[in-house]
């Protein structure tokens, strides 16, 4: 099959690459991309809008600078890329070192990719989502607002959206370990969860936390929400050799070993 | 522990643990794991290790060996979303980058280098060498006029190795000057890798720009001495075609005609800045505004085209983001761990001279760039490297208008050094993406020993650049003295 210059130099779809073997979230995740990616040619205007609006308004014509419009500028490009990550982890686009990596069987290939995701990536993100669901809470509390008078107010959403970003990413990473175990015939529980383990921890852990935390909320209201922390159901602390460890991270734990065992006794043989 | 008492005789744990840390950086990014994840993965294992087994045991490792306390809770990790956040989305530099990508797509479809190549190379026809000089000031024009390299050497590639072949090139020559003048894109303003720099030295994007701009165009200029004096040694090399058109005013005319508009767009994106009209950020919107305009103006724009490339832009602004967000996290690890201090008293125990310290670090990046690419170099080694430089008393003329000129020098030296990084195997970008559109004959083999010569004159560019300090600083100053 011989191309043509035009064929070989022209852009193709990166959603499109492979297209057959996506499952359906890695289409949800595609499917945002590609109307998030029109954000891009949105910015340009922006950016051009705001150079033509400050040097006619320096000659006396028009409003001039818009603060608002430079602000918005990074509110645009932040969404966009942290969507791009996404993207870019269903496209399978991810910079690598491949010189040996190309001469590997494709199941290592997989496998690498897998342990890549479930054991490095995806616990980062579901850490990153946590400590930025904190840090959007405390902004929407205060009603965080721009740092110059006339910019775009109210931050809290930029926040929200970066906390957001985070699950479409852990939705991408998550997408694309199904179709790898997939594509290896092991999707099965037991096979997700091992390739998952230190994300199925961390998830555990955390929503334990969460549900002993508005149980506590919600069946003692008198108990200052600091101190839920502290005082609340299971929350406490206590000395383990030279640690201090909380009741939460072994209940945890113990969850997930007696999860592991259940999908261990359940898995097809 | 003995054998700990015994690394204890040279090295604190500290060093020993930072040690550990890139070596298992390392193992797994030549495992193919993604760089992105190979950096969140050690940055996340090291800071287990340090939570439930280095600091609660500190008392007993310090009975062997010197070590610092690590000081890792969980609570500290509360500090990451405000780093996430205030270093990375809240930057209105690197804005830019989505917008040169999304440029250098652009224009890469816009059909301009197909027009230019047409016209020079029947004006170039009857040189010896002259498809080599066509891709060579092709290769340069772009440069100007794009940030990205990936798409450059591809459309150089795909548009000119086809007739070199045709007019019996010698396969390294031909393919040594594509992957060369395709690379340079990445260090001719405007280019992403300036704009990543900016972001992690905190140095002025313009100065940037300004200052690459000599060490660029002097390299281009010694590509294309290299090419006229290699003509005159070997023709048999680079053969004359038979049927060579007579040069007629009318080719001359088409020439410039080709080239007007990159002239445009490379006016319009450095123009603006040099006049002051626009921030170099902003020009990276302008120049996406007018690479959109040139491929409206060639007939090649449809909303496939914009939906296309701006899918891509996401592609490849995501990949890049990526690596970022690793890297701001990993480089806090490494704080912990007090990686910093470790690198700097390496570095800085070496040599006495601070010129021999820059060599140095010049040196290492060379060597760094045969197995790592520009992405990983500027994120994780540059940010380790800055306190070095700025507490070097380098004799580097800020003309009083530039602020922290000797970082700028070091930001542009380490930039010329990072071509060579494209071209080195086995790891080069220009390598792979040439490897990709090479026409059947043409293999690996003649493509390492194409570059060759490039890289060596590469590596005289970066000695005039580092022997003449005034070629990166004088620009800026002048663009901005006014």
């Amino acid at each position: 099959m011989t191309l043509t210059p035009d064929e070989i130099a022209a852009v193709s779809d990166p959603g499109e690459v492979d297209r057959q073997s996506h499952n359906s979230a890695d289409r949800t995740v595609i499917g945002l991309g590609n109307i998030l990616a029109w954000l891009f040619p949105i910015l340009m205007l922006v950016i051009v809008g705001q150079v033509f609006l400050r040097n006619f308004g320096r000659m006396g014509i028009g409003p001039g600078n818009q603060a608002w419009l430079d602000d918005m500028q990074w509110w645009i490009y932040g969404i966009a890329c942290l969507m791009g990550v996404a993207y870019a982890v269903t496209t399978n686009s991810h910079v690598r070192v491949d010189i040996f990596y190309d001469r590997f069987p494709v199941s290592k290939q997989r496998r690498i990719d897998l342990f890549a995701l479930g054991w490095l990536f995806l616990p980062f993100c579901i850490l990153c989502w946590d400590v930025t669901f904190h840090y959007a809470v405390s902004s929407v509390q205060a009603m965080e607002g721009s740092s110059s008078p006339n910019g775009l107010h109210n931050l809290w959403i930029l926040k929200i959206l970066m906390n957001l970003s985070f699950i479409v990413i852990g939705l991408a990473i998550f997408a694309r370990l199904t179709r790898l175990l997939g594509q290896e015939h092991r999707d099965d529980g037991w096979s997700r969860f091992v390739w998952a383990l230190p994300s199925v921890a961390l998830l555990i852990n955390l929503a334990l936390f969460y549900v002993l935390w508005w149980a506590t909320r919600l069946t003692q209201p008198e108990l200052a929400l600091r101190a839920i922390q502290r005082d609340g159901y299971l929350m406490g602390e206590f000395e383990v050799g030279p640690y201090e460890s909380h009741y939460t991270v072994w209940i945890a734990l113990a969850l997930t070993a007696i999860l592991g065992g259940v999908l261990y006794a359940r898995r097809a043989r | 522990m003995v054998l700990l008492e015994a690394i204890g005789q040279i090295l604190t744990l500290n060093e020993l643990m930072v040690a550990v840390i890139f070596g298992t950086f390392i193992v797994l990014l030549f495992r193919g794991v993604p760089v992105a994840m190979a950096l969140v993965g050690v940055a996340l294992i090291f800071y287990l290790f340090a939570l439930v087994f280095l600091d609660p045991f500190r008392g007993a490792f310090r009975d062997v060996i010197e070590f610092d306390r690590i000081g890792i809770d969980w609570r500290k990790m509360g500090t990451l979303p405000s780093r996430l956040f205030g270093n990375i989305v809240q930057s209105p530099v690197l804005v830019a980058l989505p917008m040169f990508i999304f440029m250098g797509l652009m224009l890469d479809q816009s059909g301009v280098a197909q027009r230019m190549m047409q016209s020079m190379q029947k004006l170039f026809g009857g040189l010896k060498g002259g498809l080599s000089l066509t891709v060579l000031l092709i290769g340069i024009i772009l440069a100007a006029s794009t940030g990205v390299i990936g798409a450059s050497v591809t459309l150089l590639g795909v548009m000119a190795l086809p007739a070199m072949m045709a007019q019996n090139y010698s396969k390294p020559i031909a393919t040594g000057t594509i992957a060369s003048a395709g690379t340079l894109g990445i260090l001719i303003p405007p280019s992403i890798m300036l704009v990543i720099m900016s972001d992690q030295l905190a140095i002025s994007l313009g100065d940037l720009f300004m200052g690459a701009l000599f060490p660029g165009l002097i390299l281009g200029a010694l590509y294309i001495v290299f090419i006229v004096i290699y003509g005159l040694v070997r023709p048999q090399d680079m053969p004359v075609p038979d049927n060579t058109e007579a040069v007629s005013w009318a080719m001359v005319k088409d020439v410039l005609l080709s080239v007007i508009p990159p002239m445009f767009l490379i006016l319009l994106v450095l123009g603006s800045i040099f006049a002051g009209l626009a921030t170099p950020t902003e020009a990276s919107g302008l120049g996406a505004l007018g690479a959109t305009l040139l491929a409206v103006a060639y007939g090649r724009f449809s909303w496939k085209v914009l939906r296309e490339v701006s899918r891509s832009t996401l592609n490849t602004a995501g990949y890049i983001l990526g690596i970022f967000l690793a890297a701001n996290f990993f480089a806090y690890v490494l704080r912990l761990y007090g990686g910093d201090e470790v690198v700097e008293h390496m570095i800085e125990g070496v040599f006495e001279n601070p010129y021999m310290v820059v060599a140095f670090i010049l040196v290492i990046v060379f060597i760094l760039g045969f197995l790592l690419d520009w992405i990983e170099i500027t994120l994780i080694i540059m940010p380790l490297m800055l306190p070095i430089v700025q507490g070097l008393a380098l004799d580097v003329p800020d003309y009083g208008t530039i602020n922290d000129a000797q970082v700028v020098w070091f930001a542009i030296l380490v930039a010329v050094t990072l071509q060579t990084s494209f071209l080195t195997p086995p790891v080069g970008f220009a390598l792979f993406y040439l490897k990709g559109v090479c026409p059947p004959g043409v293999n690996l083999g003649h493509i390492y020993r194409g570059i060759i010569p490039f890289v060596m004159l590469q590596l005289l560019g970066l000695f005039i650049v580092f022997e003449l300090p005034w070629l990166t600083t004088w620009l800026p100053s002048v663009a901005y003295g006014n």
